[in-house]
Order: C-alpha cells, then sequence, then structure tokens
C-alpha cells in the first residue's frame, strides 16, 4: 500500500478557524485532561449509541510492536506537513516505541453521513463524520443527546502528545455500509511555499487519499480494513460498526496511575449508565485493558459512594422519596431532586488513593438531563459525624423548554450549567433557580437550619462529639460488661491532676499587697521530682491578658509558694511524693488585678 | 412609643453562600436576589417587636450610596475618599432616627444591609475583599461605621456634636471599637475619645498610636479594680487623663 496523502490546510481568503483557536474553543473544563477526554469520548459513544442495546466501550493502552510502528511511520504518517515545526510529531513517531490510547465504540452508528464538510446535505442524513473530523462546533443533533457541540473533541488531539488521532469507523452512508480511515492533526498556524505560492496555513493536516481538488478523503473499504488491521486496531465488521480513535502517544502524567484513574473516571462520570439497574438500552458495557492486561470494572453498587448515588438514582427517575424542585415565578417544574443517605462504607481499592477523585465522605449532588449524564457534582455539607454519608441525584426535567434550557446553559466541555451563557429570560431563570435550590439543599441536608423565622443561629454539631463518645461506648462494650479482663478489681487508679487555683484574700506581706491562691494537689506517687510551676498574669477585660497587651502590663513574679512544709520563694516547687492545698501568693501590681496559673511538670 | 422598623436578617451561612458562589467578589445583584428570594433559608424577620418593611432598608441603601458618590465612588479610591467616606457615613448613621433602635444591635441585620444591599460599596471600600467586612460584628464595613456614629455622638445640643467622630485617627477608633470592654459603655468611650482629641491637640497626633495603645491597656487593666462605669463624669475623666498621662510617661526615651 502506498503511504497515505497528506492535506495541509491553508487560510480561505475568508478565514478559517486556526489550530490554536480550535483547541481553545474547549474553554477551561473543571476537570483534567485525560477525564475530559473520556467524558467527550463516551458521552460520544453514548449518544452515537444504535437504538436496542447500549454500547460497549473499550479503552486500551498499549505500545505498538515493530510491524505496527513501521505502518504507522512509512505509510500512515510518512509525509510531514512542509513548512511547520513539527517537532513534536516527529519525536513522537520517529524515536523509540510508540504508545497508543484507543477508545473504541460497538454497537454505534459510526462516523457516517458524507466525507466532505462542502457536501450538500438533505437534511436527513447524519453529518456524524465530517462533524467529527473536520468542522467545528456543529449544533448537536442527538434528541436530548449529550453532547451539544464538537467542541470537546479538541481534548482528545490535546491529550496526544504530538496533538494527533488517527480515526478508524464502520458506519453508513445513505444506508450503505462504509468503512474509512484517516488521520488528523491539530499543530499551530504556520506559513509554507515560496514566492507568491507562500500562504498561510492553519495548521490542521489530514492523512489520507487525495480527493484530487486538493484536500483529501478518508481510505475506505479494503484500503481502510487493512490499514486498521496493520495498526492492530481492534477488528470491526459491518455488524459490529462503531469507531476507534487511536491518541498517538498519550500524555499520562508520570505520577499517575493510569489504570485506576481511568477505572475512577469512567464510574464517577458514568455510573448511572453502568448501574445494574439501568435499562439494556441505556446501559453502557465497558472494557479497559491496560499494556495487555485486561482490567475489570467494578459494578456502581459495589463501588463506595456510588451505591449510594445509584439509589438515589432510582429515586429521581421514579419519583420515589423525591423532592420536586421548582421556579415560582415563572411557574414551571425544573426537576427532581433524591437524597440518599447511609453509613459510609470502606472505598473500593481503586479510590484509595490520596488524589483520587472519589469523595471519602460523600456529600454531593450529582446533576444530570434525562439523558443521565453527569454534568457535575455540587458539593455540599457532609454530616459532622464522619461515619455517614449522603449522596444526592437531580435530574432536570425532560419537558422540552426546561432541558433545551439546562442543555444550553452547559459549556462546550459539557461538564456545568452557566446560566450566564444564557440570554435574560425564562430559561436563564430556570437554570439559576435550580442551581440555587441545589446548593442550598446540599448546604442544609446535614444540618439543616430550622424554620424559616427562627430563632438564633445554631451552635456548633454536637454530632463530632457524640460520635467520639459513641466509639468510646463501642470500644467498652467489645469487653463485655462488667469483665474487666480479671485483675482489674483493685479500685480506679488514681492519677496525677491540679485543680484551678481559687483566690483566697489580699494580705499585706512585708508591706506588699498580695493575693493569695489556692490549689488541691492530687498525687499518683509516680514521679519523685515532680514540680508544680506558677505564672502570675495581669486579669483583663475579665480574664488574661493577650501577650501584646501583657507585656504593656505587668511583669510580676510569684513570691511564695508552699505544700505542707515545703515552701519556695520563686515560681516553682518540687514537690516529689507529696500531696494536699498548695499555696501561692502573687504581690498585686498598683490598680490591677492579678491571677495565676498553675502547671504541673514531671522531672 | 415610636414605631420600630423590622430589618431583614441574613443567617452566617448565607453570607459564606454568597461570597462563596463569587470567589470573595461582591456578589452580583441578580445572584443576590436568588439567595434572599422567596422562601430563603438563609433570611428572616423577627416574629415580632415592630413591622417589617422595605422603606427603611431602601432608605439606608441609598443614603449610603449618596455619601460613597460624593465622597468618589465607584472611580476615586484614595484613602482620603475612603476615610472621608468613613467619616461622613458614621454621622449620617449616627444622627438617622429610625437607625437607632435594637434591630440595629444584631449581626445579622448588618450582614443582610452589607451583602445583599451594598456589596459594591463595601468592595470599593475594602478591596481586598475580606469575609469580615460583610458578615455582622465590628468589623463590617458599616456596622463599624454606625457603633462610631451613634456612640460618639455628642448629642444635638451640643455646639460641636460631630467632633469626636471627625478627629479621631483610624487606629484610635478600632482602639475604642474593637475592645468590647471600652466599646460596651458608651460614656467610657467618649471620655476616652475626648480625652484622645485633648491629648492630640498637645503633642500631635503623631505620637498617638502609641500612646493610645498602651493608655487603652491601662483603662482595662483599671477597669478591673475599679469599676468605671459607676464613676461619675469628673472621676471617669480623671481616671482617663491619668491613664494617657501614666503612657505618655512610659513612652521611649522618656
Amino acid at each position: 500500500m502506498s503511504a497515505l496523502d497528506l492535506y495541509s490546510e491553508p487560510f480561505a481568503k475568508t478565514g478559517n478557524i486556526a489550530a490554536e483557536g480550535f483547541r481553545k474553543l474547549l474553554g477551561r473544563p473543571a476537570m483534567n485532561l485525560l477525564q475530559t477526554v473520556i467524558r467527550e469520548a463516551l458521552q460520544n459513544s453514548l449518544d452515537a449509541a444504535q437504538n436496542g442495546d447500549g454500547p460497549e466501550v473499550l479503552l486500551r493502552t498499549r505500545v505498538l510492536n515493530e510491524d505496527e510502528v513501521r505502518v504507522l511511520r512509512s505509510q500512515v504518517f510518512a509525509r510531514r506537513p512542509e513548512g511547520e515545526r513539527h517537532a513534536d510529531l516527529s519525536e513522537a513517531l520517529d524515536n523509540g516505541p510508540i504508545r497508543v490510547f484507543e477508545i473504541a465504540d460497538f454497537g454505534t452508528t459510526g462516523l457516517g453521513g458524507p466525507t466532505r464538510a462542502d457536501a450538500p446535505t438533505d437534511g436527513e442524513e447524519d453529518l456524524d463524520f465530517v462533524n467529527f473530523m473536520r468542522n467545528v462546533g456543529a449544533a448537536r443533533d442527538t434528541h436530548q443527546g449529550g453532547g451539544t457541540y464538537g467542541y470537546g473533541k479538541t481534548s482528545l488531539y490535546a491529550l496526544s502528545g504530538c496533538s494527533t488521532i488517527f480515526v478508524d469507523t464502520q458506519a453508513r452512508e445513505r444506508g450503505q455500509s462504509v468503512r474509512r480511515a484517516m488521520g488528523c492533526r491539530i499543530g499551530e498556524a504556520y506559513d509554507a511555499g515560496s514566492g507568491s505560492e507562500r500562504r498561510r496555513h492553519t495548521g490542521r493536516h489530514w492523512w489520507g487519499r487525495d480527493d484530487g481538488e486538493g484536500g483529501v478523503d478518508p481510505l475506505e473499504a479494503g484500503e481502510a480494513v487493512a490499514i486498521s488491521a496493520a495498526l492492530g486496531l481492534p477488528e470491526r465488521t459491518t455488524a459490529r460498526e462503531g469507531t476507534t480513535i487511536v491518541i498517538i502517544a498519550p500524555i499520562f502524567d508520570e505520577q499517575s496511575d493510569v489504570r485506576n484513574d481511568l477505572i475512577e473516571t469512567v464510574l464517577w462520570n458514568f455510573w448511572p449508565r453502568m448501574c445494574r439497574s439501568t435499562a439494556q438500552e441505556k446501559r453502557l458495557a465497558l472494557r479497559l485493558e491496560i499494556d495487555g492486561e485486561v482490567v475489570v470494572v467494578p459494578d456502581p453498587e459495589d463501588f463506595p459512594p456510588l451505591d449510594l448515588f445509584a439509589r438515589a438514582l432510582e429515586g429521581a427517575r421514579h419519583g420515589d422519596e423525591a423532592k420536586a424542585i421548582t421556579s415560582i415565578r415563572p411557574r414551571k417544574h425544573l426537576g427532581q431532586l433524591s437524597i440518599r443517605r447511609g453509613a459510609r462504607a470502606d472505598r473500593h481499592v481503586s479510590a484509595l488513593r490520596k488524589r483520587s477523585v472519589i469523595p471519602k465522605q460523600s456529600a454531593h449532588i450529582a446533576l444530570m438531563r434525562p439523558v443521565e449524564l453527569i454534568v457535575k457534582y455540587v458539593h455540599g455539607e457532609p454530616f459532622p459525624d464522619g461515619r455517614f454519608e449522603w449522596a444526592g441525584v437531580f435530574i432536570c426535567s425532560d419537558e422540552e423548554e426546561v432541558e433545551q434550557a439546562f442543555a444550553d446553559s452547559e459549556p462546550p466541555a459539557h461538564d456545568d450549567w452557566v446560566p450566564q451563557n444564557l440570554p435574560t429570560g425564562a430559561a436563564k431563570s430556570y437554570v439559576n433557580i435550580a442551581l440555587t435550590r441545589l446548593s442550598e439543599e446540599a448546604k442544609t441536608y446535614a444540618n439543616p437550619l430550622g424554620a424559616t423565622g427562627g430563632g438564633n443561629e445554631r451552635g456548633p454539631s454536637l454530632a463530632s462529639t457524640a460520635s467520639i463518645m459513641g466509639k468510646l461506648l463501642e470500644k467498652a462494650s467489645a469487653t463485655g460488661p462488667g469483665r474487666g479482663g480479671g485483675g482489674s478489681r483493685g479500685g480506679v487508679k488514681k492519677l496525677k491532676s491540679l485543680s484551678a487555683p481559687r483566690f483566697v484574700r489580699l494580705e499585706m506581706a512585708d508591706g506588699v499587697r498580695t493575693a493569695i491562691f489556692e490549689a488541691d494537689l492530687v498525687n499518683d506517687k509516680s514521679d519523685p521530682k515532680l514540680r508544680i510551676v506558677a505564672e502570675p498574669y495581669i486579669v483583663i477585660d475579665g480574664g488574661m491578658a493577650a501577650a501584646a497587651d501583657a507585656s504593656v502590663a505587668f511583669d510580676g513574679q510569684v513570691t511564695r509558694m508552699a505544700l505542707g512544709v515545703l515552701q519556695g520563694t520563686s515560681g516553682a516547687l518540687e514537690v516529689g511524693f507529696n500531696e494536699g492545698t498548695v499555696i501561692c501568693h502573687v504581690p498585686m501590681p498598683e490598680s490591677a488585678a492579678v491571677g495565676v496559673k498553675l502547671f504541673l511538670k514531671e522531672g | 412609643m415610636s414605631r420600630v422598623d423590622l430589618l431583614p436578617r441574613l443567617k452566617t451561612i448565607g453570607v459564606s453562600h454568597l461570597l462563596q458562589d463569587s470567589n470573595g467578589a461582591p456578589p452580583e445583584p441578580e445572584r443576590v436576589l436568588e439567595i434572599i428570594g422567596e422562601n430563603s433559608p438563609f433570611v428572616w424577620f423577627a416574629a415580632s417587636g415592630g413591622t417589617a418593611g422595605n422603606d427603611l432598608p431602601s432608605e439606608f441603601a441609598r443614603g449610603l450610596r449618596d455619601i460613597a458618590s460624593r465622597c468618589g465612588y465607584p472611580g476615586e479610591n484614595s484613602q482620603k475618599a475612603r476615610a472621608d467616606f468613613d467619616r461622613e457615613a458614621a454621622i449620617w448613621l449616627g444622627s438617622h432616627p429610625s437607625l437607632q433602635s435594637g434591630e440595629l444591635l444584631r449581626d445579622d441585620v448588618w450582614a443582610f444591609l452589607t451583602t445583599a444591599l451594598l456589596p459594591k460599596i463595601v468592595e470599593w471600600r475594602y478591596p481586598e475583599r475580606n469575609h469580615e467586612r460583610y458578615a455582622g460584628g465590628v468589623r463590617n464595613t458599616f456596622q463599624r461605621l454606625w457603633m462610631r456614629g451613634v456612640t460618639l455622638d455628642l448629642g444635638e445640643g451640643h455646639a460641636d456634636r460631630w467632633v469626636l467622630v471627625r478627629e479621631l485617627s483610624e487606629d484610635a477608633m478600632v482602639q475604642i471599637f474593637e475592645r468590647a470592654a471600652i466599646s460596651s459603655d458608651a460614656r467610657l468611650s467618649r471620655a476616652i475619645a475626648r480625652s484622645w482629641v485633648d491629648i492630640a491637640g498637645l503633642i500631635g497626633r503623631g505620637r498617638m498610636e502609641d500612646v493610645m495603645r498602651r493608655a487603652t491597656i491601662f483603662i482595662r487593666v483599671r477597669n478591673q479594680v475599679i469599676d468605671l462605669a459607676h464613676l461619675d463624669d469628673d472621676d471617669l475623666a480623671a481616671e482617663i487623663a491619668h491613664a494617657f498621662n501614666a503612657s505618655i510617661g512610659s513612652e521611649t526615651g522618656n
């Protein structure tokens, strides 16, 4: 097979979107890149699911073998952009082993429709291929689908160390099966050519077959099958429609644990489509393969706290113990909120890492549209008692006007509802009101505020204290009541203690006005060098002076300490095994009150 | 008995909610309306003791906005502009007849007036965006000025009724109004303020910061052994003068 032809896109006179701009269109998603890629790719797969069964998705990382590397270098990407600085491409393809990250879906519609962006459309046929490979920001065509724009695909390029992907798809065009394969790169804008031919290019490149008009089309039919097989991509037949996206030289953080990152990301973002209770036609079947090893992805019901979320989802779906979120003006049902709580279950081994996105104590509401793809989580107040947690699900109403409002408020990465994205009007109000209500619910679920118009603000919750006490009780009851393990009947062990000092009287001692304090010492006679240390202080605002004030106000010393026959004339007294009433003398400065702090110090 | 206007109260969690959502920036009016809107769990009125209405909050906002505008808001934000605002606002708040009720002693009332009605002025006055400037308390942007106005008012019959508000430095105000033992006694606060003005006239304002700090400590210490609230005006003035003298006497270098 001959090497693929390359088409580097020049700017049209009327202007194109430059590649940098294309990448920026993604905005700034609130997630890391791998999460964004997984969300975008899986969302697309779910949108593209054919009627009947839910899609099957394979996520696979692997290192290409020698034959596959040769095909990639000498056939797929043999031609390189002229005039562009493409060190990243050369480095990824020409040096050492090549790693790829593949996202393959099956049971989806694949990238069908015409292959050229300028092909006229009859409005009936899907434009998946051109929208994915050529156009940016095409309007959505899936009724209440998860994807509203095509911008998210830029994340695929961003994850590639050389901003390059290769795509293989089995799809349909005008009812006929088609197989297509094509490479695409999004580099930076650059100038190329010489003399009057010199032109500025957008930085977008496609590898395929010359279409005879200066551009390229994808490889088709046998040629596409052959190149895909030669690259070791998952097999496809006309009965296994779908798309494989190969991200060349993926950038995985060196510190990251790709296996657990993928498990967590998939579950945290797509659990509603993976629950055992999810209808078959919506259910996502996921396979994960990391460098040749098949990794089992647990069901959400076995991956706390998603078990709680799964229960909340059931509630929101069926309105069972769910709360309706409504707008009063304009009056409209905005959606259902369902919250479930329970004892905090131990986390799955994949979610025990420090950087895990899975919360240690859940207090979140998952927001979604009826398509049941998570947009984001609203983080609320957890229960003060760390042994319990709660999880909520909000599904916006499927009424067209409401669903459209929420969809329109989503940024390109679909990871938020941003009312500011909408013009002033009812739609904006719906999203605003729902977000406000949900935020309030999240903040007050664990600690209800009490009735509106009630009395004072609540004090701090006693739950954490109660929890500590509860743990103590658990320990006590573990040994059984009254069974002290033998030998413990010798009475309560005596501990060292010193009471708070009491003011007794004022007296004149050697002509100095002196305050006398007393305190009670209990001694377990374990330390022969036990000492009592006294620190006098000036009283200000009813208590001890703050450090900054004290330096101005007082530098007094204790003049006498006594315990029975033991006497001392400084601020410390060695008491050894003695116990009883300690007496402490503190001289009073003029016009001030003094206090004293007493401490026990072991020898 | 005169009519008491009940004012809306914003719970502490409501303040946090508003500020958290805006990352510390003053919340947009639209956002405020969502939080404090109908059936908000964060806003409430006292159940009895007066009449709830919107007139006083509107007047409050209008009055302070006018003062801020005269002092340069929103364009000019110099130290002088801010000091002018503090002074004029304290006088306005201290002299407004409807702002003298017990309602104004509540932190949550101030939290509402500040966070819900005038957040942009707070940002102009305190660009550093501290939470305590919105929440109720002695550092609330307007509550502190109200305390100054109400406490340092020398009365309608006085020839120079607002001299203390005008003359005291910001540091002196903080020394008085951020010490509960002093600010809880209006007569003591005024006595200290008067002494401050007198002493500053003698030794110059430049030396007053240290002198005032030590003097207020001496006064608070003295308050533990002599109940200053029970002294008559002359004895109280003598105690305060004594504290200032002691403070000047212990200045470094003296």
